[in-house]
């Protein structure tokens, strides 16, 4: 477990390029955290952080701005509330009321670091909305890039990162399921805590008996990231026997459903092409890989042949989330063929590689495995099991009462009780335990929208497949790994670029809605068809998720907004992107029309831009696609605000970019 | 919004829409591209199985009514004559990355299978050459053809004999008409293949195959059927003085041939296919104010016969007229550069050749590189208009990749030619197809044409080229497998035969080192290269003669090269001159007038901001040209000279400079990411080598540890943290010359550690 947090830290590590101090207080009390930059969108009735309560609060950002070369920049906020900018200790921007107006005057900003500090105050609500823009001569008004800020921790930072660290931990390990709340959550609680365990209803359909009793025995040895606690005490008779029991059992819950057929070992080469096509490395190690790697914190797969029964391995694939409605699986909505290949791949590849069992298991018995099942409460996690009401943990007020380090769950063994859970937690894991208990139970009962987005992203490793702040995906590291399982793939290297699109600005990037369906697995058609890989999806927490990404970088989540097309500038913008002006469709479609001429990369098609993009994030994108996506082949057409179409409007590039972006929203 | 339209037209920007404005039709469909075609055609022969590449250097003929056949220039033989269009393809006409412009020839009149067109020495039809399928034969070759209006005479020769022969089709029947020069040997012709054997009259003036193909011979050509092959006929001409003859094809009916070509008549040129001369207006910007002007010589992109003008090479002919080649084979020539540009004349002076990417004027004559070879274009007649497409050299040997493009024309002191040739990448931009010997070279062809010479291997997609004065050697080369970036190569006349880094295309060159770039070139400073060109002496441009300027076809800029010297050869950067294009930069050449002219279009990834544009660039005599003229490497860092005196506070102030350095991964997999010198991620660096890292950035930021104005006031001595090679080094500079000019601007450089 150890490595796990570790893996959580390194992942806010890797920001340190993208980072500030938040400094956040209310009604008195003090919270502190990083900001990969300055934002806001608080709705009523939600607090700034999980640690606050909702209401008027007051945020100072600090930290630095690095710029490379020399800068001539004004800045302006956006939104609602009362803000004051100062740069190395000078007051450069002071707004109050509404946000937007006329940009501070411009500041000469030599290359190198300066000490940034942005004070925002809410609305008397309580409500929030504020963004940080820059702009510069030719440089349309833009938010300032994640990539230009920098800062120290602080003692504060820390121990609110920490804070945050166990507040999540104590949800993934559900906590809250055995020691449970009289009062509840309230009406806008931390989503974690609704998740639930695996449904273990039918399970003896599903999964080897065999695999059960070495997995109740030791979870972590199979996977080592895993919030299943050990239950029993494998080195002693007894917790082998009871080990034994509780698979007996569970392997007897079986339903009526039909056994599945064995795989097709023929299929197994078509599987592995799938596997590395899909980047399944991203989040697993290969199933021929019987030696979990703790760095990385992924699943390993070297167990799959032993635990799954025979069709039940294409029924997982086929829809995770079946049994298991927060899987960290996400539903890549595999064909029949996909799955039964994948299913064949993985079976194949991982027979012979199952992780040793050193313990010898004695015959369970299933009504003695009932038993057990009750009183040790299983059914808390793992919803249809049997529950006994005479079992009951400490509630969960009682538990916020005591010293955490020094008893119960979390206390390092020799302080914990014989009959408490074994959780899978590293030292590092427990002293964000123990930070988090001293901040009471109350940031359970609220959440920040801003701080869910941040967490979703590590908690779903969404940062193993796409860069953010300039921080390459674990993918682009380890996908070579699987090449071989594709080489006989023909044609697999002829493709356009495969890059998968950045997160880093994903909330302003897209509206809401299409963030929503790219999440839930809606949006159709694919945005991407070129790419060999695809965007799983998470059905799990989908809206709130696109709503939270949204909040994240200060915009109020929204469908697409209706723009009044000029045809006139409809008309102008249709002949700029044709092959008499920049020749967008070269690389985009447009109608019915494919690229005319896409080598190596191709466009995302022009009919799907009303629906997607974000006004001021478009006209960032045209006028500087590099400064967002440093490899992207999307050419540059101005230079400041000059194009190199003279002819056009003046060669105003911006004017020209609203001409294509009227265009773009008269395609039907 | 008056003022856009207006300026549409006056630009004339070519209108490469995918469908015309007149029309359903697709802007290639509507092209006239005249009565010989040369090109890489595939098409449905069923002998072999599928589509097949049925010339690599084909010349597609069209002999009116909808008739065409195909002759392969390398084989030497008619490959298909059918009646019917074309599957359209080929990149530079539909963008297709990988489809191949295919003859619509499912119900030929006839086919014949791969295989030379003449019998060699011993009687065999054996495909010898060294790869066999590719390149040209060692008993026959091709000399070019003739054009009589719409006639086409093609000229070669078998076993050392002359040979003139022209195609006609009439009412069903198609002849071929030779005129046979005096043979030392007997020489025999392969016809066609056909599904039944064919049986023979017992002169040979007749035949007939048991699937319905009647052939007629007349004159000195004796028909028989292959004596291992009784599906396929030949025809024979006996050795002795020259002779003419005819063969005649029809199906169904026994064939008659047309009226014998009088070949001294059509061999002495003839009616212009293309007489009329337009007119277009250049535009002239007003007197210069900032350092450079750009005027347009307008393209006549309205013109009779639709031709699409992406021109991809030029020269001058003389002070007053241009000749420009064109990616989709015409070749124009513009008079009238000398006046005042309200009437320059345009005359389409050849069409037909294949994706002729270079153009080069030798005393008057001009010479046209393309996928197939080097063509001198004569006009016979003096109507201006190209009546003998000669063969100056076609040693090079190509495959049906898309990718393999011929890039420009070159000569140096010495009159030799050069150009530049990609490799065969594949269609999405990764890999390569099978390479064959002249795939990523730089080829080098004496002044008469008789020697071909690789001077350089291990090109990638270098898009340009230039020769120095001295015999130096550049190129651009595209970002892209085993190419971590773009660059400009350089060698040395000494240094030659260089390795320029594709190990895919490296051929003989197996112990060759590989020979750096001046420097390499981040995306937004090149994405894809162009030529490049040497200052001449009469340049008036706002820089020194023997300086080197780069062209970025995919940022359509120029960079002034600032090189450094490095042992015998050269490292260096790049600045970007203030110069704005109309189009893509790929081609550059000083007017004896001492302006530069430049032409470009869009083909692959650029931020062209129209089709295709000519340009000249007027420099404004004494105006302070922002960049830096002179960069050394000390041992602390860099110095920057400038044309000018600088403002002290401004030089001497180390925050008017940053800089950053970075290296790239070279490797078999596509470009590079950026990835740190002072902290080398060896992990990273390794997992580069296995899938593409492009997506890693990690610039080390350098502090400037003081800046210096030097003593004679136009140079800055930069002291650079932690100085080190690196194979980026970008240096800002923020400063303003005495005068108060701002002179802003970036260098992108390579150091090198020795």
């Amino acid at each position: 477990m150890f490595r796990r947090t570790v893996f959580l830290f390194t992942l806010l590590a890797a920001s340190a390029q993208a980072d500030l101090i938040a400094t956040f207080s209310a009604a008195g009390v003090t919270d502190v955290r990083r900001a990969r930059f300055p934002a806001l969108s608080v709705p009523a009735g939600e607090p700034a952080t999980p640690f606050l309560a909702a209401g008027p609060f007051d945020v100072v950002w600090t930290g630095k701005m690095v710029f490379p070369a020399r800068r001539r920049l004004a800045f302006s906020f956006e939104g609602e509330g009362a803000a004051t900018l100062k740069i190395d200790d000078q007051e450069v921007l002071n707004r109050d009321g509404i946000l937007s107006g006329q940009a501070s005057k411009v500041t000469r900003l030599n290359a190198g670091e300066h000490r940034v500090e942005i004070r925002y105050r809410s609305k008397a609500d309580g409500t929030a909305s504020f963004r940080f823009y820059l702009e510069e001569d030719g440089i349309p008004r833009q938010t300032v890039l994640p990539s230009l800020f920098t800062t120290e921790m602080t003692e504060a930072a820390t121990l609110g990162e920490q804070r945050r660290a166990g507040r999540l931990l104590f949800t993934q390990q559900n906590c809250v399921k055995c020691h449970t709340s009289d009062e509840g959550f309230g009406a806008t609680p931390m989503p974690e805590t609704g998740e639930i365990g695996p449904i273990l209803i039918g399970i003896g359909d599903r999964v080897n008996e065999r695999w059960l009793r070495r997995w109740i025995a030791d979870p972590k040895a199979l996977k080592p990231t895993t919030h299943m606690p050990t239950l029993v005490d494998v080195g002693s008779a007894e917790g082998r026997q009871q080990s034994a029991d509780l698979a007996a059992f569970l392997a007897s819950q079986v339903m009526d459903t039909p056994v599945g057929s064995e795989v097709d070992p023929q299929l197994a080469q078509a599987g592995g092409a799938h596997f590395h096509e899909l980047g399944c490395v991203a989040c697993h190690h290969p199933p021929d890989v019987s030696g979990p790697e703790w760095e990385s914190s992924r699943v390993p797969l070297n167990n799959v042949s032993a635990k799954f029964k025979p069709g039940a391995l294409v029924g997982f694939l086929k829809k995770p989330e079946a049994f298991h409605p927060f899987t960290g699986m996400p539903n890549f909505k595999l064909s029949d063929e996909e799955a039964s290949a994948l299913a064949a791949f993985l079976t194949v590849f991982s027979k012979g590689k199952e992780t040793k069992d050193p313990h010898d298991f004695p015959v369970g018995d299933a009504a003695r495995g009932a038993a057990l099942i009750e009183s040790l409460n299983c059914g808390s996690c793992h919803p249809g099991l049997p529950m006994s009401p005479e079992v009951k943990a400490p509630s969960l007020a009682a538990v916020f009462k005591k010293d955490w380090s020094e008893g119960g769950c979390v206390a390092p063994q020799e302080r914990r009780g014989k009959k408490t859970p074994v959780l899978n937690l590293d030292d590092a894991g427990r002293s964000a335990l123990v930070a988090f208990s001293q901040t009471g139970v109350d940031s359970l009962k609220r959440d920040s929208s801003a701080e869910f987005a941040m967490r979703q992203v590590e908690s779903q490793r969404c940062v193993s497949c796409h860069t953010i702040d300039g921080k390459s995906p674990l993918l682009d590291t380890v996908h070579s790994d699987t090449a071989k399982f594709a080489e006989h793939i023909k044609g697999l290297h002829e493709r356009v670029d495969q890059s998968r699109p950045q997160l880093t600005l994903v909330g302003e990037m897209l509206y809401t809605t299409a963030i929503e369906a790219m999440i839930a697995g809606t949006a159709e058609p694919r945005p991407r068809p070129w790419l060999g890989m695809r965007m799983p999806a998470f059905r799990a927490h989908s809206k709130p998720l696109a709503d939270a990404f949204s909040r994240l970088h200060g915009f109020e989540p929204s469908a697409p907004v209706k723009v009044e097309v000029d045809p006139a500038m409809a008309e102008i913008g249709k002949t700029l992107v044709g092959s008499t002006g920049f020749g967008c469709t070269t690389c985009h479609g447009v109608g019915d029309l494919k690229p005319t001429a896409a080598f190596e990369v191709e466009g995302i098609h022009f009919e799907l831009v009303s629906d997607r993009l974000r006004h001021e994030y478009y006209h960032r994108w045209m006028n500087q696609p590099r400064s967002v996506v440093p490899s992207t082949k999307m050419p540059k057409y101005s230079d400041g605000n000059s194009s190199q179409r003279t002819d056009v409007l003046e060669g105003d590039a911006y004017q020209q970019y609203e001409a294509i972006w009227h265009y773009l929203h008269s395609i039907e | 919004m008056q003022n856009f339209k207006a300026t549409f037209v006056a630009t004339a920007v070519f209108v490469q829409a995918a469908y015309s404005a007149e029309s359903d039709k697709k802007w290639f469909e509507e092209m006239v591209i005249g009565p010989a075609w040369s090109n890489t055609f595939c098409d449905e022969f069923k002998v072999e199985p599928g589509k097949r590449a049925a010339a690599l250097k084909g010349i597609l003929l069209d002999l009116g009514d909808d008739q065409r056949a195909l002759f392969d220039t390398e084989t030497l033989r008619l490959v298909t004559a059918y009646q019917g269009g074309i599957h359209w393809g080929g990149t530079p006409w539909t963008g297709d990355h990988g489809a191949l412009m295919g003859l619509k020839n499912e119900n030929p009149l006839f086919n014949t299978a791969a295989a030379p067109g003449w019998a060699d020495a011993s009687g065999s039809f054996e495909d010898k050459r060294p790869i066999p399928g590719y390149g040209n034969l060692a008993h026959a070759s091709y000399q070019g053809y003739f054009r009589h209006g719409g006639t086409i005479v093609l000229d070669y020769r078998v076993h050392g004999a002359p040979v003139l022969e022209n195609v006609q089709s009439k009412e069903g029947v198609l002849t071929r008409s030779f005129q046979m020069g005096k043979r030392e040997r007997d020489l025999v012709l392969f016809l066609a293949d056909e599904a039944g054997a064919f049986t023979v009259e017992a002169d040979g003036s007749a035949a007939k195959s048991a699937s319905g193909l009647e052939v007629f011979a007349t004159g000195g050509a004796k028909l028989s059927a292959d004596a291992k092959l009784p599906n396929r006929l030949l025809a024979r001409f006996a050795k002795g003085e020259a002779v003419d003859a005819q063969i005649a094809f029809a199906r169904g009916a026994a064939p008659k041939p047309s009226a014998a070509p009088d070949f001294k008549v059509l061999t002495a040129g003839g009616p212009a296919l293309y007489p009329e001369i337009l007119e277009t207006q250049g535009i002239v910007s007003g007197n210069p104010t900032e350092p450079y002007v750009t005027d347009i010589v307008t393209l006549p992109t309205d013109n009779p016969w639709k031709a699409n003008l992406r021109f991809g090479g030029f020269d001058f002919i003389d002070e007053d007229s241009a000749a420009l080649s064109s990616w989709n084979g015409d070749v124009w020539v513009v008079r009238g550069l000398k006046g005042d540009w309200s009437r320059l004349k345009w005359q389409r002076i050849a069409s037909g050749l294949f994706e002729t990417l270079g153009l080069k004027v030798v005393d008057g004559k001009i010479y046209v590189n393309g996928r197939d070879q080097i063509t001198q274009l004569i006009d016979l007649n003096g109507d201006g208009e190209t009546d003998h497409f000669k063969v100056f050299n076609r040693d090079v040997i190509i495959s049906s990749n898309f990718h393999e493009f011929a890039f420009d024309l070159q000569t140096d002191r010495e009159g030799n030619f050069y150009f530049a040739k990609a490799s065969p990448v594949r269609g999405g931009g990764r890999g390569f197809d099978r390479i064959l010997p002249h795939h990523g070279i730089v080829a080098k062809i004496s002044p008469d044409g008789g020697k071909f010479e690789v001077i350089a291997t291990g090109l990638r997609a270098p898009g340009g080229m230039s020769v120095g004065p001295n015999g130096e050697v550049t190129t651009g080369e595209n970002e892209g497998t085993w190419q971590p970036a773009c660059k400009i190569n350089f060698a040395t006349k000494a240094q030659l035969p260089v390795f320029f880094g594709t190990e895919d295309s490296r051929h003989d060159l197996t112990e060759a080192p590989f020979t750096e770039p001046l420097c390499y070139l981040p995306m937004d400073v090149d994405n894809s290269g162009g030529g490049q060109v040497w200052v001449p002496k009469t340049a008036k441009f706002g820089v020194n003669e023997g300086d080197l300027l780069h062209l970025s076809y995919g940022q359509s800029s120029i960079y002034r090269v600032l090189p450094v010297p490095r042992g015998k050869t050269l490292q260096g950067g790049v600045v970007k001159m203030p110069i704005k294009l109309l189009s893509s930069a790929m081609r550059a050449r000083f007017h004896p007038d001492g302006s530069l002219y430049v032409i470009g279009f869009r083909g692959w990834q650029t931020n062209a901001a129209t089709e295709a544009a000519f340009q000249r660039i007027r420099y404004h005599e004494g105006a302070v040209v922002p960049v830096p003229n002179r960069l050394e490497y000390t041992s602390t860092g860099v110095r920057l000279h400038f044309a000018d005196a600088l403002d002290p506070e401004l030089a001497n102030d180390p925050t008017s400079f940053s800089a950053e350095r970075w290296k790239y991964v070279r490797g078999p997999q596509y470009g590079s990411g950026q990835f740190s010198v002072d902290h080398p991620d060896e992990a990273a660096e390794e997992a580069a080598l296995k899938s593409e890292s492009k997506a890693v950035r990690v610039r080390d930021t350098v502090a400037i540890e003081s800046a210096k104005l030097g003593e004679d006031g136009q140079s800055v001595d930069l002291t650079l943290a932690g100085w080190r090679p690196a194979m980026q080094l970008k240096v800002s500079f923020d400063l303003e010359d005495k005068g108060g000019e701002i002179l802003k601007g970036d260098l992108y450089s390579t150091v090198y550690p020795d």
